[in-house]
């Protein structure tokens, strides 16, 4: 069960580069970053500042270290998340930066759409409400799926645990 | 591999990571969701989790920076900084 699209809504989130596509609060959009801390209602983002710099950058690097980011809580409720999920998710060396010029060119999406929907049905149907939309981006191993905020409402540590749909245990 | 053991084998990275850049609160709570995880998919640790974490303050250990790691007669023992000491045994 590596982490693919479908799992990502049960796996771990820490440390992965997302962005915030869509939000109640618009000076959340476009916000970029990893994912350094979650709770059951927030993802804390570290971003750089200036956000800017990082695509400026060309996606090198510009990692915690450089005391040039500052760490961002975006309520899971009403955001749109999109993660970059890689081959070896756990590759950090991978910069977020390459997420915002790769989003927009998606030639592959047509091969893709097939197992999108089959996965739809069975992502959506362990959690209700919530749309999942899977792009892949040609060339490089980066592969971006969006989740609706709400769909990651769930401690943090409960998030993996498969006990059906019903809200009662 | 199930989806809880790969997030606790992340989840370690990320201490490690996390205390290597110095930040050793972010680590522990990386170590403590690992801990939690695991208890909830009722899963053992890695080996090397339980050897580089402290059992009392969930501290990601760095042995020389936050942990001393002395040897005695048959095993070896790891104190943290915050005065725990764990002992395991080493074969020769």
């Amino acid at each position: 069960m590596a982490l693919t699209p479908e799992t990502l809504p049960r796996h771990e989130l820490n440390g992965l580069p997302v962005r915030v596509v869509e939000s109640d609060d618009e000076s959340r959009v476009g916000l970029e970053g990893r994912v350094v801390i979650e709770t059951t209602n927030t993802l804390s983002i570290e971003v750089c500042v200036p956000p800017e710099a990082e695509r400026w950058n060309g996606g090198v690097a510009a990692d915690r270290d450089d005391g040039e980011s500052r760490v961002v809580m975006v309520p899971k409720s009403g955001s749109t998340f999109e993660f970059a999920i890689t081959d070896d998710a756990a590759d950090l060396e991978k910069g977020s930066g390459t997420a915002s010029k790769l989003a927009d060119t998606q030639p592959a999406e047509t091969e893709r759409s097939d197992t999108a929907d089959r996965a739809d049905g069975d992502a959506a149907s362990c959690r209700g409400d919530g749309s999942t939309n899977r792009r892949r981006a040609a060339g490089e191993d980066v592969a971006y799926v969006t989740v609706d905020g709400s769909r990651l409402l769930s401690r943090p540590a409960r998030r993996t645990e498969t006990n059906g749909d019903s809200p009662w245990q | 591999m199930s989806v809880a053991a790969e997030r606790i084998e992340r989840l370690h990275e990320l201490a490690r990571a996390a205390a290597t850049e110095g930040d050793q609160e972010r680590a522990r709570y990386y170590v403590r969701l690992a801990r939690r995880v695991a208890e909830r998919n009722r899963l053992g640790l890695p080996r090397t989790f339980r050897r580089f974490t402290c059992d009392a303050c969930d501290a990601y250990l760095r042995p020389g920076r936050n942990a001393r790691v002395r040897l005695q007669d048959g095993h070896v023992v790891i104190t943290c900084d915050c005065g725990e000491q764990a002992r395991y045994p080493y074969d020769d």
